[in-house]
């Protein structure tokens, strides 16, 4: 997978591309390491993720628990099945 | 992956036979190793494309294929790996038929079900997989005949 941070203020955009399958979902673990720190938000741009898995939506819960409460995790731009895949597993709250 | 002579290091297994799997131009049988998943994932995906063009049906095919494999390579053998056969049928439709001879596992009865309705920092994400797969396949079904653990979706 491929990553492209940025942070504006107290709110990080990660731009991921890739599929987010059993391959992809270390990658994203390592690349999210420290991102939620001090940051009021987190906002994940799936517009370039293909694929999610159950070991992607695993990785993504690892991000939402490993952040403070303050700090909210967003997915935006998921497209209509990944869309489907985070809301068929209880995922839809982080959808905006 | 597909061994030429495959009648000494990969005898066939029951659903072979009962599904008639061999010898049709339509149908990819893919026999190897468990600890290999996406080699096998990638080679039936090809196989799908070739089949269809229906995006979501694709997507679905890789997300059932890709738990079943993935599952089956981490929990199947105790004693770390061991044959898996991955058929795609494209005869009528897209069925998949995945065997393998680890401990009996009917995904089925057998799978934790997630509570999809708890909040996300207090979920346990066990059995995700299988509820995807059941969710989003047109049928699932599992067979156990003698050794071997027979997983069928039917995508279309």
């Amino acid at each position: 997978m491929e990553f492209e941070k940025s942070i504006n203020g107290k709110t990080a955009t990660v731009k991921a591309s890739g599929k987010l399958d059993s391959v992809g979902a270390p990658e994203f673990t390592a690349a999210m390491d420290g991102i939620a720190k001090g940051m009021d938000e987190v906002v994940l741009d799936f517009e370039h993720v293909s694929y999610i898995s159950s070991a992607g939506l695993r990785s993504v819960l690892k991000l939402v628990m490993g952040s403070g409460k303050k700090t909210r995790i967003s997915i935006v731009n998921a497209d209509g099945m990944t869309a489907e895949v985070f809301r068929t597993a209880g995922f839809g709250s982080l959808l905006r | 992956m597909t061994p030429e002579d495959d009648s000494s290091d990969w005898p066939d297994d029951p659903a072979t036979t009962t599904l008639h799997l061999k010898g049709s131009p339509d149908v990819l049988d893919i026999r190897a190793e468990a600890d290999r998943p996406q080699e096998i994932l990638e080679e039936m995906c090809a196989f799908a494309e070739s089949r269809t063009r229906d995006e979501r049906a694709l997507y679905v095919f890789r997300l059932v294929c890709d738990e079943f494999l993935v599952n089956i390579a981490s929990y199947a053998y105790e004693e770390g790996n061991g044959p898996v056969y991955a058929a795609v049928d494209g005869r009528d439709g897209l069925r998949v038929i995945i065997r393998d001879r680890g401990i009996a596992f009917n995904p089925l009865e057998d799978a934790k079900v997630p509570d999809v309705e708890a909040p996300l920092r207090e979920r346990d994400i066990g059995g995700c997989g299988i509820m995807l797969s059941k969710e989003f396949a047109k049928k699932l079904e599992y067979l156990r005949i003698g050794e071997w653990n027979v997983t069928i979706a039917t995508i279309i």
